[in-house]
Formats: structure tokens, sequence, C-alpha cells
């Protein structure tokens, strides 16, 4: 039972922390019709910039803070220098570009880095578990982060559903005519779409930092997941998303902490121990199989 | 075109082991490369799983191997029959929606191969396993450098000759107004998505065939074959050599080679250079490198 | 008696809280020209759509030949024998003339799709295109790619691919629009030539047009269909005059 708490919550934190990166995937998408591999890069880039500050001043927050500004300006130079040419091609020269750019961020962190993996120290306070009740003992870093992710979440629910600026990002998704006509510009909506995006993902990444490896890779790790996302929920739905990020979160967390459970039902410890490990690892990919053969257009696409 | 083949063919009287190796390599990704260009001029399919199959069919290799075939007659046909049925249904579910979930889902799948692939101990797990030794040829041995190099030039010949027979026939031409306009397609009679999921499964057989003949080559099998990197890669190759023409993943991989051989001359981390070089080609060089090489030398691009 | 070959019945569609198309019906004889016109917005291009199989309706029943094809995708309604013409033009840029009308053949004849030999060698199938390009005298210009035809020639084009595909009922969107008035003359005179082949659904804009071609005129007004009938007698109506020309007579 405590085990199950503790899963459950896990795959949350996690489901959490994949709708940050996920929802700047889609909102990009839903409103410029761009596809962005380097996304994941962001995420990346966030993560190792709070590592390196916080490793040089050795405060966790000034890491963190320098991480989430650093992506979004990296958010907004990307989109105009590169980016912004893309809109107008095909998603094949999409695809290729933001492809460039994930090598040029990977190689360059390789070589700053060492390419050994980093570990973030744990912030100042949130070391250690609290005790909910008798016997369940949770991390509180953990609970901060998912905390803090779902703040950001409803913030970015009420931004978009709420305020003048949300009004905006939607209408210039299904209808950039109309908002130019009323005198905006859509591509400076793109912008900043594009740079909140990025700067949604490095938060992630400077969130995650102290919960996995830093290393090089780690955001075309979660970037494919993101994309599994995007499919599950339905494109360019920022409800579907969320959802299906929180569903991805937690059949990827339950799956990995019960696949062993349930195979040594059935079968010897041995063949558990070496199947379980990919099994687990592509129940993410089966559920997507599931969906695109149940209704291709996504879970939540209109 | 003919003036690369015939290089190709004089190639191994005058260089050494090693040069001659990187020109077979060129050919090798060469071919999987036109492959992935196949599928994008015919059907418009952009897929980022092309690793799937490439490793597939060198992992086909070292499975035979396993259970102690080496016959090139017996284990390549079916390599690349394993190859068809895995990339028959991937296709069958990628196809279910259309336009960039079809990028995504791709990439998904043939990420959930390289985790199950990755996860078997038989295989060699996440460090893979040493071939020693290529295959035969009706008993005939491949291992010198030099026989393989022709095998694998006739190999290309055939499978360029196949493509070009293919295109030009009347499913190959339906297949590019397919890539143009689907919904003009449909209104002519076509039903796009079987004759893309043809297009599709036989691209990804040259891609396996590809990997059959990469694991022969390096007398080795690993994850790196399976890696998303090498349909980012693969992709890259392309748009270099340009989608325009059929050959054009065959001069992509020559220069992505040379590339390489150039820039890893001053650092390992060369691949810092790679990722702006696709990035400018993507934006300034619409038709890729060798048709713009070409247009300067006076040549007419086809 | 034999039925129309093209019936339409109480056809809904609407997109959102739209409703485009609002149960409407028709019927096109054997042989007949029959004009569509309406406003624009009417919902004149969702009807084609509609009967091309492209959109799918929310009610109502679409029969070609007497076979009830509401439930066909698009490609197995052309193969039942419906063919139409694009609005905004769309032939395939890249390819040449010939290819585009070899394309029109191929798809007729599916689905034995040859993957092998090579399009151009297979001698039937480019006499019937070249026989298709020949009637709007696009034969000349069979290997220019499209790129370089002028747009009233991609319009001709455009209608040689429908009528490659031999069919039965002909769905014309505007065959016309955007071209100039001699190439408009030409076209109207190729569409009127087309009667002995299939029946024709034709949407125009130009009244001058549709009073040279239509056998009968039926009258779109917001998704509605208000009137059916000769040419002269629709013009009469009051209905007509009022719901689509205000009361200015424009004819
Ligand atoms: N896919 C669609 N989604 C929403 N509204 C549409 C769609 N297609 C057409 N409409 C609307 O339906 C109405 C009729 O359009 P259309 O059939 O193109 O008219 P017409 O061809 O008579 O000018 C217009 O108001 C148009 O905005
Ligand atoms: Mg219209």
């Amino acid at each position: 039972m405590v085990f199950f708490l503790e899963q459950l919550l896990n795959g949350l934190n996690y489901g959490l922390l994949l709708f940050l990166i996920a929802a700047g995937l889609s909102l990009v998408f839903g409103v410029m019709h761009l596809i962005n591999l380097a996304h994941g890069s962001l995420f990346m880039v966030g993560a190792f910039v709070t590592v390196g500050v916080a490793g040089w001043s050795g405060s966790f927050w000034l890491g963190a803070l320098v991480g989430v500004v650093a992506t979004f300006l990296a958010g907004l130079l990307i989109e105009r220098l590169i980016v912004r040419s893309l809109y107008a091609r095909s998603h094949l020269d999409q695809v290729l570009a933001t492809f460039g750019l994930i090598l040029f961020f990977n190689e360059l962190l390789r070589w700053l880095s060492g390419g050994t993996p980093l570990f973030s120290p744990t912030p100042d306070g949130f070391g250690g578990a609290i005790e909910f009740f008798d016997g369940f003992f949770y991390s509180r870093y953990r609970l901060a982060v998912t905390v803090a992710s779902l703040v950001v979440a409803a913030g970015l629910w009420f931004v978009l559903a709420k305020t003048r600026a949300g009004m905006l990002v939607r209408a210039s998704a299904s209808d950039p005519e109309m908002v130019r006509h009323i005198g905006f510009d859509v591509r400076l909506v793109g912008a900043m779409v594009f740079a909140a995006g990025a700067a949604l993902a490095g938060l992630a990444g400077v969130m995650s930092g102290p919960l996995v490896s830093v290393e090089v890779g780690m955001g075309e790790q979660v970037l494919i997941i993101a994309f599994v996302i995007v499919v599950v929920g339905g494109m360019g739905s920022i409800q579907g998303t969320f959802w299906a990020s929180l569903a991805i979160g937690l059949v990827d967390t339950l799956g990995r902490a019960y696949t062993p459970v349930l195979m040594g039902g059935f079968f010897e410890p041995r063949t558990v121990a070496s199947v379980a490990p990919s099994l687990s690892a592509v129940l993410i990919y089966v559920l997507m199989a599931a969906v695109l053969i149940a209704r291709p257009q996504g879970l939540f696409a209109r | 075109m003919l003036l690369l083949f015939l290089l190709l063919a004089v190639a191994p009287l005058g260089l050494e082991a090693y040069l001659l190796g990187e020109l077979t390599r060129v050919m090798i990704y060469g071919m999987a490369a036109c492959a992935v260009g196949f599928a994008i001029r015919h059907g418009g399919l952009v897929s980022f799983g092309h690793a799937a199959f490439f490793g597939m069919g060198a992992y086909c290799v070292l499975m035979a191997r396993n259970a102690g075939y080496q016959d090139a007659l017996l284990v390549w046909p079916l390599a690349l029959l394993a190859v068809a049925v895995l990339a028959l249904v991937i296709g069958l579910l990628s196809l279910r929606t259309g336009g960039v979930a079809f990028i995504m889902i791709t990439l998904g799948f043939a990420q959930m191969v390289y985790f199950i692939i990755s996860g078997s101990q038989s295989l060699g797990a996440a460090d893979g396993l040493p071939l020693f030794g290529r295959d035969t040829l009706a008993g005939l041995s491949l291992d010198a450098i030099h026989g393989f190099h022709y095998l694998v030039l006739v190999a290309l010949g055939l499978v360029l000759f196949v493509m070009v027979c293919l295109s030009r026939s009347p499913a190959g031409l339906a297949l590019r107004g397919i890539a143009h306009d689907e919904r003009r397609m449909k209104a002519l009679g076509y039903a796009p998505k079987r004759l893309q999921l043809a297009a599709f499964v036989f691209s990804a057989v040259v891609t396996g065939f590809a990997g059959v003949l990469a694991a022969n080559f390096y007398q080795f099998v690993g994850p790196a074959y399976l890696h998303w990197i090498v349909s980012g890669e693969l992709l890259v190759m392309v748009a270099l050599g340009g989608i325009a023409s059929l050959s054009g993943g065959l001069f992509g991989a020559l220069i992505l080679v040379l590339f390489e051989a150039i820039f890893s001359e001053y650092t390992t981390y060369w691949r810092i250079f790679l990722g702006p070089a696709v990035i400018l080609s993507v934006l300034y060089l619409h038709k890729g490198v060798h048709p713009a090489v070409e247009r300067l030398l006076g040549g007419r691009d086809d | 008696m034999t039925e129309a070959p093209l019936v339409v019945r109480d056809l809904s569609k609407s997109f959102g809280g739209l409703n485009v198309t609002r149960s409407v019906s028709l019927d096109l004889k054997p042989g007949e020209i029959h004009a569509l016109i309406g406003p624009n917005g009417a919902g004149k291009s969702t009807l084609i759509n509609l009967i091309a199989g492209e959109l799918r309706p929310d009610s109502g029943a679409i029969r070609l030949n007497g076979v009830d094809v509401t439930g066909l995708h698009s490609e197995q309604r052309v193969r039942s024998g419906l063919a139409r013409s694009f609005q905004v033009s769309s032939v395939l840029k890249d390819f040449t003339v010939l290819e585009n009308a070899l394309l029109a053949v191929v798809g007729r004849r599916q689905p034995a799709l040859n993957w092998w030999r090579s399009t151009l060698s297979d001698t039937q199938g480019v006499e019937e295109a070249m026989a298709a390009l020949e009637k709007v005298g696009l034969a000349r210009r069979a290997n220019a790619k499209v790129a370089t035809l002028s747009y009233g020639e991609r319009r001709h084009l455009e209608l040689a691919m429908a009528l490659a595909l031999k069919p039965k009922v002909l769905l014309l969107d505007e065959p016309m629009a955007g071209v100039g008035t001699e190439e408009g003359h030409e076209l109207t005179e190729l569409v009127s030539n087309l009667r002995t082949d299939c029946a024709i659904l034709l949407v125009e804009h130009d009244m001058d047009v549709v009073f040279a071609l239509a056998d009968r005129v039926s009258v779109l007004v917001e998704g509605r269909m208000i009137a059916t009938g000769a040419p002269a007698e629709v013009r009469e109506m009051e209905s007509v005059q009022h719901a689509y020309f205000g009361t200015e007579d424009v004819w």
C-alpha cells in the first residue's frame, strides 16, 4: 500500500514534469504549426545551466533562476535566428533544422561538461523525506517539484483561458488572419509562445536536475516521450496534452514498479530480471499504439 | 551519377584499405539514405524511425549468427523479411493519422524497438556483440574489404535500378502525386494509404538491407544502429544530397563522411560544426548541397 | 426505368454550429448540364465536396447510378464513375502535362496498379491520356511541365484529367474562375461538348455561361436549395430574385 502510494506520487510527479515539456511543444505546434525537435535540448540546457551555476556559486536557487532565464533567452534567440524562417517551410525542413540544433547543443554540452554525467545537489531545506502518516515517507524535494509543477500548470491554464494574452494565443492558433486584422503581430505572439515554451522546458530541466543524472542525451529521451504525449493527447490540444502527460507519467512509473512484481507470479526470477526492464520501457509505446488503433486523431482532439 | 559509380568501381585498385572502407561505408549509408529519400519523394512520408529498420537488419545478422547461420543467401533474405514485417506493423499504425504526427509516431516506435532489442541479454544488451568475420556468400568469404566493396557496389546499383523502375511505374507516379497533393490524388481514384504503406515497407526493407551490410562491414552489432540519431543522420544525408533525385542520399552520405573526415581532424566534437552546417543548408540551399554544386558547374539538376 | 446517374437526398452538413448544407436534394439526369448557382458562401463547394466524398454528411444519402455511395471514400466513388474538378486549380505542378493526364488514366484502372513497367511504355495508357488532352486542345503541350502553363491552360488540364477518368457524372466547381473572356469562351464550348459523355453538375458564377450551357438550374442560398428548373423559369421566380439578386435585375 505504501509502495503503491509512493509510486503513484512518483508517477504524478513525472507526469507533471512531462507536461511542462510537452505543453511548449504542443503550443508551438498549435500556434505556428512548427515541429521543434530541439525542444528537448532546452530541457537539457536548463538542467546543465542550473548545475553549472549552482556548482560555481554554491546556490541552487541562483542556478535555477539563471537556468530558466537562460532557456527563455535561448528560446527568443533561436526563434529569431532560425525558427522564424521555418514557419513557412515544409515539416521536413523544420525537422532537419531543429535536428541540426540538437547536434549543436549536444556536442556543445558534451564539450563543456567533458561528457561525464553531472549530479545536482538537492536544494537546501528540501533534502530528506517527510512523514505523511505512520510509516509513509516521501521525498521532500519530489513533493515540492510536484506542487511547483501543479502551480505552473494551473498558471498556464489561467493565462491561456482567462487573460487577453491567452486569448490572443488561442486566436492565433485558430484564426491568424483575424488576429492580424485586429492589429496584432502574429509573429510576435509566435515568438513569445516559443520563448515561453522554451522556458517551461527549461524549468522542467531545472527541477529534474536533482532527480536524474544530468547528461547529454537527456533532452531527446524526454523529447520522444513528449511526442508520444502529443500524439496520445491529440495534436494542438493543450488539455489533451495535460491528461496524456499524466497518463504517460503514471503508466511509465507504475509499469516500471509493477511489471517485475506481476511477472514474478508467472516466470522465473531470472527471466523477470532480464525481460521486465525492457518490457516496462515499452509500455508507453504500446499505449500509443492502442490510441492510434482506437482513436488515431488522439484522445482529446476535436 | 555514372561518374560516381565509375569512381567507386575503380577505387579498390588504387586505395589503401582504410580509405576504401570509408567509401564502402558511404555506399552503405547512402543506400539507407536513398531509401529514406524514396519514401519522402514517393508518398511524402518523412520517417524519423528508419533507425529501427537499419538496426533490425543488423541485428538479424547477429541473431542468425547466434543460431549458427552465416551464409548471405539464407540469412539476408530472412533478415529483409523480418524488416518487412516490422515495417508493415509500424507503417499500418503510423499511417492512421497523417502529417506531422507521422514523424513523431515513427520516432516513437523506433524508440520502442531500441528498448526491446537493447534490453535483450542474448543480443549483447547495451554493449552489443562482435560478429567475428563477415557472412559468406554461397560459401565465398567476404572478409577481404575489396570483395566486400564490390558486393556493396553491386547491391547499391541494384537497389537504385529498382528504385528507378518503381519511380517510373504507374504506382511510382501515383506516389509522387500523393507526395504533392494527397487530396488531388484521391479525386483521381487513388487510395493513398495503401500505396504509401507499400512505399514505406519498400523503403524500410532497403534500409534494412543497408543495416545487414553495415553489420557485416563493421563486424559488430550494437544498439548504436538503432539509435534515433541514425534516423536523423539519414534525413540529413537526404537533405544534403537533395530530395529531387533518387540518388541524392548517396551524395549526402558522401558529403557527410567527407565533412566528418575534415572536421574530426581538428576536434573530436566535430558535430558542433555539423549542426550549424545542416541548419544553414536547410535555410539557404533549398535543394541540398549536391544540386547546388551541379548548378555551379553548369550541370542540370535531376 | 433506371435511376438518374446522380441522386442526392436530404443532405445536411454543419461545421460546428454553422449549418452549411441544409437538407439539400438534387437529381442529375443523363446527359444534362445542371448548373448550381448561389451567392458566395452559399455552400456550393461544400455540396460538391459532400457529393465527391471529401466530406462526410451529417445525414442524407447520395446515390450514383442507383448505388448508395454515402459511406464510400472519395477514391471509391471515383471508381464508381464520379469525377470532379477543383475550384482552385490543383494540377500537379512539378509533373508534365502528359503525366498529369496519365495519372488520371491510371487512377481509373485501379486497383491493378503496375509497380514495375514504365508508365510511358504503356502505349494504351498514353494514347488515352493524349486523347483526353486532345479534347481540351493541350496535346501539343503534352511534354511541357505544368509549372510553365498559363493559368487558363491549367484549367484546361484540370478538365482533361476529369475526362480521362471517363466519368458518368462530372462535378465542375467554377471551371472558368479566373480565366480571361477568350479562354472562358473556349472552356464553355468544351463543357458544352462533354454533354454527350456524362451528366454534369456545374457550379458557375457567370450568368451568361449558365444560360449558354445549362439545361436546368438549381439555386442554393444559405445552404438551402430554394429552386430548381429550366433557366428561364428559375430566373422568373420571385423567391430566387429576392433571395439571390435582391431587387436588382442582374441578368
Ligand atoms: N471546413 C470548413 N469548416 C468550417 N466552415 C466551413 C468549412 N468549409 C466551408 N465552410 C463555410 O461554409 C460556408 C460555405 O462555403 P462554400 O461551400 O465554400 O461556399 P461557396 O462555394 O458557395 O462559396 C462558408 O461560410 C464557409 O466559411
Ligand atoms: Mg466555392
